[in-house]
């Protein structure tokens, strides 16, 4: 970046980009020969499909419009869930913000180096999903899909338009602190947003039309009769931009771009103000409790409460958990519909997903309590032992998912006792395995890099996924009623445990330079 | 090195044969060191002498190559929970958990140090009140200046009474009003008995405060003594602690 002239836009997105790649964990040479494995497959099926398609000319008709903007739209709800919840960030994640805005550098240019970075980032990931297709393409003599880059680029950059504009707009409404909250539960939402809409006449009893098989397939075709997926229309231009016509390509990408400078340059002077109010949050912030609370006996409930205070207060990283199992959603309601209707399978199902969710969930708040632990040095020169606050920590995530399950083991025990019982084990035993791999699995990293906590241990990783689906078909078989054959998953599940179990550090041990 | 006065007391805190080597470099080279129950001892030395990397055995953080370390009596190496009960810490740069409030920080470390509740409860009233915390008590650490941070992370490390109790750096970053809080909280704590080790480039703390003084450089201890002792050892009568540190470091002294 040394070419780029100091202190210009570029100069500072340069600096952006080198921040989010030094930022990630560094690959280890496992993880590398995965990824060239990964990328091989990729370019394979990619050099398949494009040889596939090299003559084949995509027709641009209203329906095949329809359904491409349909896809896009998927793709930008998507993106928009990674800006707003960015976007909100900026002002949070303080990094360097304060050096550069106490630089003569202008704020303006500050937030559109950032919100650059933070299209590229997420489009990235799209970015890489289409490129072994495009470049095979390319390389069969079709270069025209080179143009879906550019279709994908000015999504990012309009999602990110829209992201900054939602976040700015929440802090203006409701204060730094609920804005940051909000933003992240309204993120996942969003990201949930395509897939919770297509499953909407599943789950929601709109009436007789809604369950009629036909009713997407009408209200598709009443889309397409009001003519404005035409190919002389601007909804066909998504499809035709990224088939390699120009003129609707470079209007896309064009209007993006000028719809992003637009937005920086106009809330660019009350980012530098946004900022500075976000910086004092918490200062003159009341306080939680105004009496004097009992102080804890011993360490493990020392540590338990203070896990269970920890995630009271972090409110968004919390919402971050619970929001994951918004794609449930639909399925829970359909199966718990299903139950009316005396379905054999209704009964186990649930009680499978109901285990594999408290999987997720106490996977997820293990991961918070036991690697995003904050006072590691103060815990290694404690005179606790590392095993018993593990355990606390443990504890402590167990509460919070027995809150959530009960309800439902509830609602299911009251249908099914045995069903009840059977998702009561399945609950327990899942989410205690999830808080040992957890535990075993250790890699002490900020809490606030929770969304890239699948960074660590391939095998834990793998090891939780696994428990979780055989723990799930555990609680799933003992709730049917050849039960006894839920012993070959659970006898499973415990020599995994077993394998994958690893003695523990203790926190001295964690420590940099051990 | 030149003989100190002897000591027949009990000792906080002996050091003997401590090494500790990264790869190739050797940070704590062969040391020995002892601090006397009751007293402030200050330990000086340049950027990267080895200072907190022994502080930071002594707690228990890094495990040396070789020596041993007790503490009050007891072999930190051997024993490290009973080393770590009467010891407590506090780094340069203090973590609190920025979510939790000065009165439930109090609480989880009493409950770390198995300090009973009501014991913890009352003593975290006081030591509050003394650092004029007490009214920020419900408040959560994150809204904080560094000085109350600081006094918020040294109430921590106070609040189970620990007979040793040993700061990296504690007045860096602080203004003078919190810098001497600071400094009256840890002589009252020496009067009542208690001992004191602490880091310092200020060199007029170490002079004003330290019971004894002792210098490192590039890990090993090169002088030990009161500032007196320090002066003959680097043959510089009536100097201040500046020009004997210099010299002690093997540094050029300025005309």
């Amino acid at each position: 970046m040394n070419w780029l002239p100091k202190g210009s836009t570029p100069w500072l997105v340069a600096h952006e980009l080198r921040l989010a790649f030094r930022g990630r964990p560094t690959a280890q040479r496992s993880a590398l020969i995965f990824l060239g494995i990964l990328g091989a497959l990729a370019f394979g099926v990619g050099l398949t499909v494009a040889y596939a398609l090299r003559k084949v000319e995509i027709p641009i008709t209203p329906i095949s419009a329809l359904i491409f903007d349909l896809v896009l739209v998927a793709v930008f709800t998507l993106m928009l869930s990674v800006t707003v919840s960015r976007a909100a960030q900026i002002f949070f994640e303080r990094g360097d913000l304060e050096l550069l805005l106490s630089s003569p550098i202008s704020g303006r240019r500050v937030l559109t180096a950032r919100c650059v970075g933070m299209a590229l980032s997420a489009s990235l990931m799209f970015l890489l999903l289409v490129t072994p297709f495009v470049v095979s393409s390319a390389v069969l003599g079709r270069p025209e899909w080179l143009w879906s880059y550019g279709v994908l680029v000015s999504a990012s950059f309009l999602a990110t338009a829209l992201g900054l504009v939602i976040a700015m707009g929440l802090f203006a409404l409701i204060g730094p602190r609920a804005a940051k909250t909000l933003a992240q539960i309204l993120s996942a939402v969003i990201g949930a947003s395509f897939y919770l809409l297509s499953q909407m006449g599943r789950y929601l009893d709109l009436g007789p039309v809604t369950r009629s098989p036909g009713f997407w397939r009408d209200a598709m075709t009443s889309l397409l009769q009001t003519g404005l997926f035409a190919p002389d229309q601007p909804l066909s231009w998504p499809l035709q931009a990224i088939t390699g016509a120009p003129v609707p390509a470079t209007a896309m990408i064009v209007s993006a771009f000028v719809i992003f400078l637009l937005v920086t340059a106009a809330l660019g002077a009350r980012f530098e103000r946004d900022a500075a109010a976000a910086a004092g949050v918490g200062a003159g912030r009341g306080g939680t409790s105004t009496k004097v609370r009992r102080f804890s006996e011993g360490p493990f409930s020392a540590m338990m409460r203070k896990e269970l205070t920890l995630f009271r207060r972090d409110i968004a990283l919390i919402a971050q958990v619970l929001l994951r199992l918004l794609y449930l959603v639909p399925t829970g309601f359909v199966l718990f519909k299903s139950i009316k209707t005396g379905s054999d399978i209704a009964i186990p199902t649930i009680v499978s997903i109901l285990t594999f969710m408290s999987a997720q969930i106490a996977g997820s708040l293990a991961w918070i309590a036991v690697s995003g632990e904050e006072g590691l040095e103060l815990l290694a020169a404690s005179p606790a032992p590392a095993q018993g606050l593990r355990r606390a920590k443990l504890v402590a995530v167990l509460v919070p998912v027995g809150w959530l399950m009960i309800i439902p083991l509830g609602l299911i025990a009251w249908t099914s006792p045995q069903g009840g019982a059977a998702a009561l084990l399945g609950v327990i035993a899942s989410a205690l395995s999830a808080g040992l791999i957890a535990i075993w699995y250790e890699t002490p990293t900020p809490r606030t890099q929770f969304r890239r906590r699948r960074g660590g241990s391939w095998v834990g990783n793998l090891a939780e996924f696994g428990l979780s689906a055989l723990w799930a078909s555990t609680a799933g078989l003992a709730a049917t009623a050849w039960w006894p054959f839920a012993l070959f998953p659970a006898l499973l599940a415990i020599g995994v445990l077993f394998a994958v179990q690893r003695p523990q550090k203790t926190y001295a041990e964690t420590l940099p330079g051990a | 090195m030149a003989a100190e006065q002897t000591w027949d007391g009990p000792n906080a805190l002996v050091v003997r044969g401590l090494t500790k080597t990264y790869g190739a470099k050797t940070a704590v080279d062969q040391l020995d060191l002892t601090v006397r129950q009751g007293e402030l001892y200050a330990l000086l030395g340049p950027n990267g002498a080895g200072k907190t990397t022994t502080l930071r055995m002594v707690t228990g953080l890094l495990k040396p190559n070789s020596g041993s370390i007790a503490v009050c009596g007891v072999d930190a190496l051997a024993t490290p929970a009973k080393a770590k009960a009467l010891v407590a810490w506090l780094p340069d740069e203090p973590m609190l958990y920025d979510k939790l409030t000065p009165l439930e920080y109090l609480d989880f470390v009493a409950g770390l140090w198995s300090v009973p509740g009501k014991v913890a409860k009352a003593r975290a009233e006081e030591i509050l009140k003394a650092f004029d915390l007490w009214d920020q008590r419900n408040k959560p650490c994150e809204g904080f200046s560094r000085g109350m941070k600081q006094k918020a992370a040294l109430a921590g490390a106070l609040i189970h009474d620990p007979k040793l109790l040993i700061l990296d750096e504690p007045l860096t970053g602080l203004d003078a009003s919190m810098a001497r809080l600071i400094k009256d909280m840890l002589q009252q704590r020496v009067r009542d008995g208690g001992t004191v080790i602490l880091t310092t480039h200020i060199l007029e703390v170490a002079e004003r405060l330290a019971d004894r003084i002792g210098v490192i450089a590039s890990g090993k201890l090169t002088a030990q003594g009161t500032l007196d002792e320090l002066r003959a050892v680097a043959g510089k009568d009536n100097s201040t602690l500046e020009d004997v540190f210099l010299k002690l470091i093997d540094e050029p002294i300025a005309p």
